[in-house]
C-alpha cells in the first residue's frame, strides 16, 4: 500500500541512467512551448553529471568500491547495484547504527525521502532480528503445548481424548501466530526505541562533531563495475581502465573466460530488464529479480556452463535441491563462443569489448525435479 | 500411522496457481489403514488417517499403540491378500533367445491392452523387458525355449525349463539394458504405460506431417526464416557502447535504454508455435552428421482407452542415463539442443499458446491427420461389423469436450505479466532425463527455455500511472493493482 507507493517513487528508474522525461508538455498550437521544449530537450542529457568514483583495494583479490554515501545510495536506488559491506544488501549500516547509538531517531532510509511511514523506519535487518524472534517465541509456544500432549499420554489418556486436545491445539496456535502477525504492525515503532549503554568501542565511530563516522562502504562485483562502465557511462573509470585492473596486460584467454562468460550472461539478464544479483547464497552464479529485491523474491537462480560442459550429476542435483527448497527455478544458462580463443583474447587486449561480448551466444535450459506421482493426472 | 507419516494435510488440494511450485512434498504416502479396511472386511480398523508427526518417542504406552496400529494394518493388508496365480489361469512365456524376445503361445490377461504384439498365429510378442516385468508381477511364467526343439516343428515347447527371477536377470544383455528395465518397471507400477522408442507400434504418430509434404512446409515456414538467425550486430547497436552515445542520442524512456542494451549479447531462439516447430523439424533434416542422443521411451499417462496399435502421440519423452557408467555422461548444451530437436509427443507449450488444441487434428498418422486416420479405420471396421473401436473413440472425444472447457477459461484471464512468468517457468520442448544410481532412479525434467525473447523490465512514467512492460510490446496499465 503506502510502501509499495514509496518505493514506487524511491526505485523509479530501473538503471542509473535516466530517460529524459522531465520535458515540458508540448502544446500544438503555442510555437513559444515548441522553443521552451526544443531547449529543454537539447539541455538534458542522459548521462550523468558527475561520474560515480570507484576505488581498488586488496592485493590479492580486487574489491571495487564506492565510498562517497550519496553515490553509495544511487547505485542501490537506480537498479540496486553493489552490497553494504556490513549490510544483508543495502548499504544501511550508519543509518542503523545511529538509531543504535541514540544520534537520530530516524534511520539512513529516510533520507531518501520516505519520512513519517512507521513501516518504514525498520531496517530489513531489524524485520529479519524482530521475526526471528516471533519464530522462536512460537517455537517456544508449541514445544509448551507438546509437553501439554505428553502429560496427557503420560496420564493415559485415550486416543479420542488426545484428538480433541490436537484439535484445541492447532487453534490455539493459529491463534497465536495471527496475534503475532497482528502486533508487528502496531508494536513496531516502540520497539524501536529501547535503552541503550554505550560502550567504549562506540565513542572511536564519531569524528570530533559527534556525527558518526561512514566505515561502511558499497562493493560492486566485477561484471558490475564493467556493466556500469562499459555498458552505460556511470563509473569515472573507463571499461579499458576496468579490464586493467581486473587483470594482467599478459592475460591468457584462460585467465579472462571464466570472467567473460559471467559478464555475457550478466549483461544478457540486464539487457532484458531483470535485475541479476549474486547467487552465492543458493549455490549458483546469479538471481533474477524482476524489478528488484524490496519488490519480489527472485524467481531464477542462473548457473553459467560452457555449451560444450557435462558435469556430474551430482553437481546439478545439488544444486537443484538447493534452488527448489528455496522455491525458485533453476537455469543453466550455455554460454558458446563463436570466434577462436585467439581473436577473443586479441580483442580484449585491444579493448574491442563490443566485438568480443557480441561474439558470444547463451541459451537456457530449464532443470527441474519430476516427479511421476504428481504428472499422472 | 502417526510415526510413519509426514503431516501432509494439504496434499489433497493442490492449488492451479501454484503447480509449479510444488517441489517439496512429492511422494504421497500410502494409507495402509485405507487399503486394510478393504481387505478385512469387519473394517473395525478406522485409524484418523493423518495426523501430527511425533518427533520422538516419548516412552508413552499410547505412542506405542498407535505404532503398532500402524504397522498392523500394513502387514494385515499384505497377509490377507491371495497370492499367487491359479493354474486354470496360469500364463506360460518362453524366452526365444534369438529374437531376445518371449512368446506367449496362448495369451490372456488385461496386460495385453498395452503390452506386446500379436503375430499371425494369435501368439503375442513380448519385448523383454516386459516380459521380466509381467514375470516379476506374477503375470506370467517365464520358460526357457531350447532350441533343439527348432529343429523338429512338432516338438517346439516340449522341451522347457522354468526360469527363476536371477535367471531372468541374468538375460540381460547390458546394463544399459537393466537400466532401461527398471525405469520401465517403476513407470509402469505407477500406472503409466512407457513403450520403447525403437520399439515397432502399429502405426507412428508424429507431431509433424510426413515427408511428402515437406516441400509445401519449406515454402510454408521460409518465411520464418528470420526468426531463427541470430541477432545480428548492427551499426546502432555498437555504437550505444561508444562514448559519445549520449551526447549525440537521448532516450526518452527506459525501455529504449534497454534496447540499445539488448543488442549486444546473442541468444538462442527456440521455436515455439506450429510453424516453428514445423520449420524446425524440416531444418534438422536437411542437416547431415549431427549428434543424435537416442530417445528411450515414449510414454503415455494412465488411460483407460489406450490402443496399443494406435497410441496417438506420447505425453512424455524419456532419456536413460546411467550416472557410474564411465561411457556416458550428462548431455552438453549440444546434445541437449539434439535432443529438444528429435522430439515429438504433445507439447504441451502449446496449449498456452492456443487452449482448445486438439491433438488428433495436430498429428499426423501416414501423412495425414490422426482424427482423419481415426474415422478411416473406424468407418472400415464398422464395415467389419465391429463397432467397438469407433465407439470408445466418440467417448474419448466426448471426455475430452467436457473437461477442456473448464482449463480454458481459467487460462485465458491470465495477465499477460502471469502468462510470462508461466512461459518463462515452464519453457518449450522437453522431455524427462531419468537418472540411474546405484538402482536408485530420480527423474529430471529438461525444457528449452528462452529468455532472450521475453522482456520483464519495468517502465515507469511521468504521471504516477505506472506501465509494466510485458512481451517485448504490450503494456498494461496496472494503476488498479498499485491503488489496492
Amino acid at each position: 500500500m503506502s510502501k509499495g507507493r514509496v518505493n514506487q517513487k524511491r526505485y523509479k528508474y530501473p538503471l542509473p541512467i535516466h530517460p529524459v522525461d522531465d520535458l515540458p508538455d508540448l502544446i500544438l498550437h503555442n510555437p513559444i512551448s515548441w522553443i521552451y521544449w526544443t531547449y529543454r530537450f537539447f539541455k538534458s542529457t542522459n548521462a550523468l553529471n558527475k561520474k560515480i568514483h570507484v576505488d581498488f583495494i586488496g592485493d590479492t583479490t580486487l574489491h571495487i568500491i564506492v565510498q562517497d554515501d550519496e553515490q553509495m545510495l544511487y547505485l542501490w536506488d537506480n537498479g540496486f547495484f553493489g552490497t553494504g559491506q556490513f549490510s544483508r544488501s543495502e548499504p544501511t549500516w550508519r543509518g542503523r547504527t545511529e538509531v543504535k547509538l541514540g544520534l537520530n531517531d530516524d534511520p539512513r532510509q529516510i533520507q531518501s525521502g520516505t519520512k513519517n511511514d512507521a513501516e518504514n523506519q525498520l531496517t530489513l535487518e531489524k524485520i529479519t532480528q524482530q521475526r526471528r524472534q516471533q519464530r522462536s517465541e512460537f517455537k517456544k509456544e508449541r514445544a509448551r503445548l507438546e509437553k501439554e500432549l505428553l502429560a496427557l499420554r503420560k496420564k493415559g489418556g485415550q486416543i479420542d481424548g488426545e484428538t480433541i486436545l490436537l484439535e484445541k491445539q492447532r487453534e490455539s496456535l493459529r491463534k497465536f501466530k495471527l496475534k503475532q502477525t497482528e502486533g508487528t504492525k502496531t508494536v513496531a515503532q516502540p520497539q524501536d526505541v529501547y535503552e541503550f549503554n554505550p560502550r567504549n568501542e562506540d565513542n572511536d565511530l564519531l569524528d570530533e562533531n559527534g556525527e558518526l563516522k561512514q566505515l561502511e562502504s558499497l562493493e560492486l562485483m566485477p561484471v558490475e563495475a564493467l556493466f556500469l562502465t562499459f555498458a552505460l557511462p556511470v563509473l569515472e573509470i573507463s571499461p579499458a581502465n576496468l579490464a586493467g585492473k581486473l587483470f594482467q596486460p599478459g592475460a591468457k584467454y584462460e585467465d579472462i573466460h571464466s570472467f567473460v562468460r559471467s559478464y555475457v550472461i550478466y549483461h544478457h539478464y540486464r539487457s532484458h530488464g531483470w535485475c541479476v544479483r549474486s547467487g552465492i547464497k543458493f549455490g549458483c552464479d546469479y538471481l533474477l529479480y524482476k524489478r528488484g529485491p524490496p519488490f519480489q523474491h527472485a524467481e531464477f537462480c542462473v548457473m553459467g556452463l560452457d555449451h560444450d560442459a557435462s558435469k556430474d550429476y551430482t553437481w546439478y542435483s545439488s544444486i537443484a535441491r538447493v534452488v527448489g527448497g528455496a522455491k525458485k527455478t533453476f537455469v543453466l544458462c550455455y554460454v558458446e563462443r563463436l570466434i577462436p580463443e585467439k581473436e577473443a583474447i586479441a580483442l580484449w587486449k585491444s579493448h574491442k569489448f563490443t566485438k568480443l561480448f557480441n561474439s558470444y551466444q547463451v541459451g537456457e535450459v530449464l532443470y527441474r525435479r519430476w516427479v511421476p506421482g504428481r504428472n499422472r493426472d | 500411522m502417526q510415526l510413519s507419516e509426514k503431516k501432509n494435510g494439504q496434499q489433497g488440494t493442490i492449488d492451479p496457481e501454484l503447480d509449479d511450485e510444488e517441489e517439496e512434498e512429492e511422494e504421497i504416502y500410502q494409507d495402509w489403514s485405507q487399503v486394510a479396511s478393504l481387505v478385512n472386511k469387519n473394517a473395525a480398523l478406522s485409524l484418523p488417517r493423518r495426523g501430527e508427526k511425533d518427533y520422538e518417542p516419548d516412552g508413552t504406552d499410547l505412542q506405542e499403540v498407535l505404532l503398532y496400529r500402524a504397522r498392523k494394518a500394513m502387514f494385515d493388508t499384505i497377509s490377507d491378500s491371495i497370492r499367487g496365480t491359479t493354474v486354470k489361469s496360469q500364463v506360460k512365456g518362453y524366452y526365444v533367445p534369438h529374437r531376445h524376445q518371449a512368446v506367449l503361445p496362448k495369451p490372456k490377461g488385461s496386460f495385453m491392452q498395452t503390452m506386446g504384439r500379436a503375430d499371425n498365429s494369435g501368439e503375442l510378442w513380448l519385448e523383454f523387458h516386459e516380459f521380466v516385468y509381467l514375470a516379476e508381477r506374477g503375470t506370467i511364467l517365464p520358460y526357457y525355449k531350447l532350441q533343439s526343439g527348432s529343429k523338429h516343428e512338432s516338438s517346439d515347447y516340449d522341451v522347457e525349463i522354468m526360469l527363476s527371477m536371477e535367471d531372468l536377470y541374468s538375460l540381460f544383455s547390458t546394463q544399459h539394458e537393466m537400466d532401461e528395465y527398471f525405469v520401465f518397471a517403476h513407470l509402469k507400477r505407477l500406472g503409466f504405460i512407457p513403450k520403447q522408442c525403437r520399439q515397432d507400434m502399429g502405426v507412428t504418430t508424429s507431431y509433424y506431417p510426413s515427408s511428402t509434404r515437406q516441400n509445401n512446409l519449406h515454402i510454408i515456414s521460409s518465411r520464418f526464416f528470420s526468426l531463427f538467425k541470430i541477432q545480428q550486430i548492427s551499426l546502432f547497436s555498437g555504437f550505444f557502447y561508444r562514448k559519445w552515445n549520449f551526447f549525440f542520442l537521448k532516450y526518452r524512456t527506459s525501455p529504449q535504454l534497454y534496447q540499445g542494451l539488448n543488442r549486444l549479447i546473442r541468444s538462442v531462439t527456440v521455436p515455439k508455435t506450429r510453424d516453428e516447430l514445423w520449420y524446425s523439424r524440416f531444418r534438422r533434416q536437411q542437416e547431415r552428421g549431427k549428434i543424435e542422443v537416442p530417445l528411450t521411451f515414449n510414454v503415455w499417462k494412465p488411460c483407460a482407452n489406450f490402443k496399443k496399435k494406435n497410441p496417438g502421440l506420447p505425453d512424455f519423452q524419456i532419456i536413460v542415463y546411467n550416472k557410474n557408467d564411465k561411457s556416458q555422461h550428462f548431455p552438453t548444451c549440444k546434445e541437449l539442443r539434439s535432443i529438444f530437436a528429435s522430439l515429438d509427443y504433445k507439447f504441451e507449450f502449446l496449449n498456452e499458446v492456443k487452449d482448445d488444441l486438439d491433438w488428433d487434428a495436430n498429428s499426423y498418422v501416414e501423412g495425414i491427420s490422426r482424427s482423419q486416420y481415426n474415422t478411416k479405420t473406424a468407418s472400415k471396421s464398422r464395415n467389419e461389423k465391429n463397432t467397438l473401436p469407433s465407439k470408445s473413440l466418440t467417448k474419448f472425444d466426448s471426455q475430452k469436450e467436457t473437461v477442456k472447457p473448464n482449463s480454458k477459461k481459467k487460462s485465458k484471464t491470465y495477465p499477460p505479466h502471469i502468462q510470462q512468468k508461466r512461459r518463462l517457468k515452464a519453457g518449450y520442448r522437453s522431455f524427462i532425463l531419468a537418472i540411474m544410481d546405484n538402482g536408485l532412479i530420480s527423474f529430471v525434467k529438461m525444457s528449452e527455455a528462452d529468455f532472450g525473447s521475453e522482456n520483464v523490465w519495468y517502465t515507469p512514467s511521468s504521471q504516477s500511472k505506472p506501465e509494466r512492460k510485458v512481451n517485448g510490446g504490450k503494456a498494461i496499465k496496472k494503476a488498479t493493482l498499485n491503488k489496492t
